[in-house]
């Protein structure tokens, strides 16, 4: 669904650039990235790599601090945030889902997602959490003993257990099949129409940018171009 | 929905710093000074004795020797040391060399002789006489004292005194009679011998002028002898006193009267007796270490009854203890608990489990005892050899 | 290609320098404390041997009252003698200055004609006697020096009760006398250990022991049978009041200073073993991180071709480097480590040629067993990486597993919440490296309470022994034996307060076929002094019937009260005699038996003589007695508490401080190794878990409260195991001691348990304070990018 009548801007960024020293060389991630997310929606990032896609997300989830230009969460001002205002960004505000799911293997299912409702301020339960993406018969299960989409949906439902404002995929559906992917993908829908997550994703595969809001183009460092979707598609109606 | 903000990891931090302190106080705990192992004793009233102790040797009280009062051949005794004897018992005889015994300087030395024994006699007599009326008189005191005393009217002290001295002015008379029978027996000798007609081939008889027991042969086996070589010595074992001989800066400090006692001589208990003399000159010996002293002659007199004693003869060997100073009732703690501090004496009390220094002024000390005049109360425990590690409010702990 | 591969091993290692460092320097602890301590052995044992041979040190040794010197051929014929020595020693006081205490002392007499066939002088300053000159001596060296006695200097003697003015013109040595203690002394003083040579017709003249000898040194033929020629010597030599011939082993220097290297060797022997062992630990775990890190690129130099010869070649030698680098530091230290110990041994023991060599040996076995222990602890991973085929080794390697263990299932985590419970079962996955990170940490704390607990038995023994078994001031030992009136007399001297004398006669006790050799003490009733004590000080008395025995000494001959003891009292004419035992007493050090004064008179048949006195003395008037001591005739020594109290404090001070300080490194060293590896190894291993920890929004502390509990776990059950192991290793150190000289119970204060404590937490805390820097410096962006 598009947007309600009166946007609400919870994200704006404005000329980022990130710049890395590697050894004697320079590289420069971003180059003056501009983007504002409203409340609600879901968005896409497409574009071939090196484009700075994931540099971006980590900007935006406080991950990393950019080199220049501004990002302004709500009311706060993330980059010149320090160490411990963005850990608590994050903490509060930010889920995250990675590409290869990142769960502690140590830990079963619902432990996984435990770790972040212990620390947040206003969780769900983990219970209800893995119910979200389907998985509570498996909650006293090991990630060895996941497979990958299992894994990956465990990973989400600890992303969104804490109730974040702000949820950040990136290529979340990258280490799956198709048929897993096409549920991540659903799950993450889900996720977005229930709970109302800002939600961005990133990928490189085009077809997915279909199921988003709005799609972010980028390339160079740069945001080249943003569309807006009329309606969102469904994941069975997607091929990739 | 809602979550209490419970975070394990803030449970776990809680957890972490309650370790860190229960860990830090273990440390401090490990860390302080542990109690040091002491011995220890009580201040309680007691005793402090000093004494003098040497050893010394028994003495019979009243010896006699019988000598040859003239030359002859002396017969083989039939004696033997330890055989009692009395007044009157043929103790030797003395048979004659050859034909004149007498001539006439002889007979003048026996006439001579004669008149100093009478002489002698009665000056004995009349001294003898004196001691009598000298402890009848003592008698008499001790006598009116103890009625006084049935009254309250006469102090202890006084009153021992008295004793004391009614036993002493005894104990003289008793020795100026004997003294007397001495002088007689001697005046008799000498009559003897003046009676004796020239050739008179029969010898004589020598006796014991006294009762008593022969403490030594001086000849045991007959043969020649000079007018006044000693025979044998007779006396009674029984009238013991002791003599010992002292430093005299102890001597200074020995007072006739003072108490004494007598170990090692053998028996089971130790004996009493008490000084009766100390003699004014000092000679000098050589001590054991080899090195000259100046000592002096102390004689004491057995108080034990003679049945305690009845196998201590003359001439043993004893250990004397002599009082020279006493303090009884005072505080009393030991001499190892005690040591110097700052010009004065001190000691460690143990008060709760704590080391405590007191100053305490001391009086008598008798190298195991020590008197506290002030500074301690009684009850206090004191600390016995203290190391020299020891500091004021060192938690202390007997083992 | 091999090039190649070195350059990356150099960088590899430098990369993981700090991580490197700490192995190396664990490897070299232990190496430095094999080197110092074995290094110091062998010196000791070369100089040892190297001085014996060369000044002739006897095989058999003998002191008895007189012989005239024509038993000496008959000495010479007893089989398996192959040389006899034949000498005067008598006791002597030398008047060493007014004003200090004469120390009890000995003259030894020397060939008129040329130098002793056995037991020789090493003249090391000065010359020798001048043949037929009676006023010269040779003097120990230690001793002039401790007294400040010169070359030329007159020394007056006073032998047999007379004053003898001599002149020293040499300083002298004699392997006889390397531990120079006194007997009944704890440790070796040398301004209380004198001994002076003289030529022997001068001695003989002053004893009065002309044509006589009264002391024998023998040499054995090499296959003689030395307890045959033991008692065919005691059977000659009895009625001349032989004491009892001894063999070397009893020999008083000899015996010490054999024990004290004997303590040495074993401690070279095991020290070691435990810091090598931990460092292979560490190299295991280390290692194998390492290599799991490195998968990708081993697996693409062998899909490159290298052999799996070559790839392990190439660890082992990083390996290598790493135990040798250890190696190099431990030689490095343990030879100035070793240095330093055998100075201090220079004190205590007169060797003239001793000094630290580090040799061939030492070097090839502190680089053999560095190599062992590095190579040991990566011998597992680096087999299996060569053997793992490329392919496999390309993709990352499975992820853990975990389950539910026992534990788990008994519901032993139930209270810990999510991330307790991830660093709980991440330690139970691998219990055998849980049970070996607290055994190193438990070895750690052992060391350092080791280091310390030394402290704590010579505070406990300082106690007991001065304060109460010698409460008196003034010990006075007397030339032979004086009657009663002597030592009252001494009571009267101005300032003494209490005196009391003791008798001592030189006795073998036997039972059943066992003997030893001891003294026979008859005590004063009741004394107050010099007292009889069993630990800590609990006061036995000496019996009215029979007698007491060292508890040691019934041990050994295997007696119980009741028994009859047969006691040989030692000397010319004394009798042997039946006495019950009565009782046994643990006193600190020697074999006595202990009877009342009276008992001991009655079973020599004669009066309570003394041969020592031991007075209490005012303070203000010691001085004033002590100098009229010195002048009776009678009195051979003196010994003042308060200046044998300083001595033995300075003497255990120097080395107490220097142990506890290197002990404490030592474990110091061995804590920050374990725990600081393992941080890192958990850190590296775990960097992706820990990175997402971070991307969820736990801060840094959280996550490194993750990491470091872990290792908290390990030190937290580490130190109590530690402290316990360090009791147990001090119980066994203390049994190395020979219990027939010296006992004492195990005494370790809880300050030391405390200070191992600290030494090791600190050590662990300073570990954590790296991790806590590696934890902020998480690239969680770079970590998370990462396939594995």
């Amino acid at each position: 669904m598009s947007s309600d009548t009166s946007p609400v801007s919870v994200l704006q960024a404005r000329r980022l650039t990130r710049t890395y020293r590697m050894g004697e060389v320079d590289v420069l991630a971003l180059r003056g990235a501009d983007m504002d997310l409203y409340e609600g929606e879901l968005v896409v990032l497409l574009g071939p790599s090196g484009s700075g896609k994931s540099t971006l997300l980590n900007l935006l989830g406080g991950l990393d601090v950019p080199t220049s230009g501004s990002l302004k969460w709500r009311d706060h001002d993330l980059t010149s945030a320090t160490d411990a205002a963005l850990t608590r960004y994050r903490r509060e505000h930010v889920g995250f889902v990675f590409q290869f799911y990142n769960l502690v293997p140590s830990l079963t299912a619902r432990e996984n997602v435990a770790l972040v409702t212990d620390i947040a301020p206003d969780p769900l339960d983990p219970d209800e959490a893995l119910d979200l993406v389907g998985l509570r018969s498996r909650r006293d299960h090991f990630p060895s003993q996941l497979s990958g989409g299992e894994q990956q949906r465990v990973a989400i439902a600890r992303a969104v257990a804490k109730r974040p404002d702000l949820l950040l995929c990136d290529e979340p559906t990258g280490a799956l099949d198709v048929a897993t992917g096409r549920l991540v993908l659903d799950v993450l829908a889900r996720v977005n129409r229930e709970l109302g997550a800002t939600t961005a994703l990133i990928t490189h595969n085009a077809a997915i940018a279909a199921l988003a809001d709005r799609v972010f183009t980028m390339a160079d460092g740069r945001v080249a171009t943003v569309t807006s979707n009329a309606t969102r598609a469904k994941s069975s109606d997607i091929q990739w | 929905m809602t979550n209490p903000k419970r975070s394990p990891i803030r449970w776990g931090r809680i957890g972490i710093l309650v370790g860190a302190v229960a860990l830090a106080g273990i440390l401090v705990w490990a860390f302080l000074p542990e109690p040091v192992l002491v011995e220890e004793s009580t201040a309680i009233s007691g005793n402090v004795v000093v004494e003098a102790v040497e050893d010394g040797k028994t003495r019979v009280l009243d010896r006699y020797v019988v000598s040859a009062p003239v030359t002859g051949n002396l017969a083989r005794s039939a004696l033997r040391v330890g055989d009692a004897v009395l007044p009157g018992t043929v103790v030797a005889r003395l048979l004659p060399m050859d034909a004149p015994l007498l001539d006439a300087r002889t007979r003048a030395e026996i006439r001579a002789r004669l008149s100093g024994a009478l002489d002698g006699r009665r000056v004995s007599e009349a001294r003898a006489h004196a001691a009598e009326l000298a402890a009848a008189d003592a008698e008499h005191e001790l006598i009116r004292l103890r009625q006084l005393a049935v009254g309250g009217g006469v102090s202890p002290r006084d009153l021992e005194s008295a004793e004391a001295l009614a036993r002493v002015r005894g104990e003289e008379a008793t020795s100026a009679r004997f003294a007397v029978e001495v002088a007689a027996h001697e005046a008799e000798v000498a009559q003897a011998l003046l009676r004796r007609a020239p050739s008179d081939g029969s010898g004589m008889d020598l006796s014991s002028p006294v009762n008593g027991v022969v403490l030594r042969l001086f000849q045991e086996s007959g043969g020649p002898v000079q007018a006044g070589t000693p025979v044998l010595e007779i006396g009674d074992p029984a009238q013991l006193e002791v003599v010992v001989d002292v430093l005299t800066a102890d001597a200074v400090r020995i007072a006739p009267g003072a108490p004494a006692r007598l170990e090692r001589w053998g028996g089971p208990d130790a004996l009493i007796a008490h000084v009766v003399r100390v003699d004014p000159a000092a000679i000098t010996r050589v001590s054991a270490l080899g090195v000259e002293e100046q000592r002096v002659d102390v004689v004491l007199s057995l108080d034990s009854p003679h049945a305690s004693r009845a196998r201590l003869g003359d001439g043993f060997r004893v250990d004397v203890r002599m009082e020279v100073a006493r303090q009884d009732g005072v505080l009393v703690i030991p001499e190892a608990a005690v040591f110097r501090r700052d010009g004065g004496f001190a000691t460690w009390v143990d008060e709760d489990g704590r080391a405590t220094l007191r100053m305490v002024d001391v009086g008598l000390r008798d190298g195991v005892r020590v008197e506290i005049r002030s500074g301690l109360a009684a009850g206090d425990v004191v600390v016995v050899h203290p190391s020299d590690t020891l500091v004021e409010g060192a938690r202390v702990k007997v083992p | 290609m091999v090039t190649s591969l070195t350059k990356k091993m150099m960088r590899d290692l430098v990369g993981q320098a700090v991580q490197v460092g700490t192995i190396a320097v664990v490897i070299g602890c232990g190496v430095a404390a094999f080197v110092s301590m074995r290094g110091t052995w062998k010196s000791l044992e070369l100089a040892r041997d190297l001085y014996y041979e060369r000044y002739r040190f006897g095989d058999v040794f003998v002191h008895l009252e007189r012989a005239p010197l024509a038993v000496r051929a008959r000495l010479e014929d007893i089989p398996g003698v192959a040389l006899v020595e034949t000498r005067l020693v008598e006791p002597v006081r030398l008047v060493v200055s007014a004003a200090e205490t004469p120390p009890p002392g000995q003259v030894m007499s020397l060939p008129s004609d040329g130098r002793p066939r056995l037991d020789d002088l090493r003249v090391y300053k000065g010359r020798p006697l001048e043949s037929g000159r009676d006023d010269e001596v040779l003097i120990l060296s230690a001793f002039a020096e401790a007294h400040g006695l010169a070359l030329g200097d007159t020394l007056p003697l006073v032998m047999h009760g007379h004053q003898f003015q001599t002149r020293i013109v040499g300083y002298a040595d004699a392997p006889e006398f390397v531990y120079a203690i006194a007997p009944g002394e704890f440790m070796p003083d040398p301004t209380r250990f004198g001994v002076v040579w003289m030529d022997e017709r001068a001695v003989a003249a002053a004893y009065r022991m002309d044509g006589a000898f009264d002391d024998v040194v023998l040499r054995l033929q090499p296959g003689a049978d030395p307890e045959g020629v033991l008692e065919s010597v005691d059977d000659l030599l009895e009625p001349y009041g032989g004491l009892g011939a001894v063999l070397r082993d009893k020999q008083i220097s000899n015996k010490l200073l054999t024990q004290e290297m004997g303590q040495l060797r074993a401690l070279a022997s095991t020290i070691p073993i435990v810091f090598l062992a931990v460092a292979a630990f560490l190299v295991q775990v280390a290692l194998g991180r390492m290599v799991q890190l490195q998968r990708v690129p081993i697996a693409t130099l062998k899909a490159f071709g290298y052999t799996r010869g070559e790839i392990a070649r190439h660890f082992f030698a990083m390996i290598a480097v790493v135990g040798v680098v250890g190696a190099v530091m431990g030689l490095g230290v343990g030879t100035w480590f070793g240095r330093a110990m055998t100075d201090l041994y220079r004190d205590f023991f007169a060797l003239p040629t001793l000094s630290f060599r580090l040799d061939g040996e030492l070097v090839l076995v502190s680089l053999g067993v560095s190599m062992l222990a590095a190579i040991s602890g990566a011998l597992g991973t680096v087999l299996q990486i060569a053997n793992m085929p490329p392919a496999e080794a390309m993709q990352p390697p499975a992820p853990p597993t975990y389950s539910r263990g026992l534990i788990e299932r008994c519901g032993g985590l139930a209270m810990l919440g999510p991330a307790a419970r991830m660093a709980a079962r991440d330690m139970l996955r691998r219990p055998l490296r849980l049970m070996l990170s607290i055994a190193g940490i438990a070895a750690a704390t052992a060391v350092v309470v080791i280091g310390r607990f030394g402290e704590d038995a010579i505070d406990a023994m300082e106690g007991v022994i001065f304060d109460h078994v010698q409460a008196e001031d003034i010990s006075v030992t007397f030339a032979g034996e004086v009657p009663d009136r002597a030592v009252r007399a001494l009571g009267q001297l101005p300032g003494v307060n209490l005196v009391e004398g003791q008798r001592a006669v030189a006795a073998r006790f036997s039972s059943g076929g066992v003997y030893r050799d001891g003294a026979l003490l008859g005590w004063t009733p009741d004394p107050h002094l010099r007292r009889l004590i069993e630990w800590p000080f609990h006061t036995v008395a000496a019996p009215e019937q029979g007698l007491v025995l060292t508890a040691e000494l019934v041990r050994v001959l295997g007696l119980t009260v009741g028994d009859l003891v047969e006691v040989e009292l030692l000397g010319r004419g004394l009798p042997t005699v039946m006495l019950p035992l009565a009782g046994s007493v643990r006193e600190p050090a020697g074999l006595q038996g202990h009877v009342g004064n009276d008992t001991l008179a009655r079973l020599l048949g004669g009066s309570r003589l003394a041969t020592h006195a031991f007075l209490a003395v005012d303070p203000q008037y010691e001085t004033e007695v002590v100098a009229r001591l010195s002048q009776m005739p009678s009195v051979l020594g003196v010994s003042r508490k308060s200046a044998v109290l300083a001595s033995f404090r300075a003497q255990t001070r120097e080395t107490r401080s220097a142990f506890v300080w290197i002990a404490s490194l030592f474990g110091a060293a061995l804590a920050v190794g374990i725990v600081y590896n393992n941080a890192r190894v958990a850190l590296s291993a775990r960097a992706r878990e820990l990175a997402s920890l971070r991307v969820l929004g736990f801060t840094r502390s959280e996550v490194s409260g993750i990491v470091l509990g872990e290792q908290a776990v390990h030190v937290l059950i580490g130190l109590p195991v530690g402290l316990f192991a360090g009791h147990q290793a001090a119980v066994a150190m203390m049994s190395t001691v020979d219990p027939e000289t010296w006992r004492f119970p195990v005494v370790i204060a809880t300050r030391t348990y405390g200070f191992a404590a600290a030494v090791v937490l600190g050590a662990a805390l300073i570990s954590w304070l790296f991790v806590f820097r590696q934890v902020s410096r998480l690239d969680l962006v770079a970590v998370l990018k990462t396939k594995e």
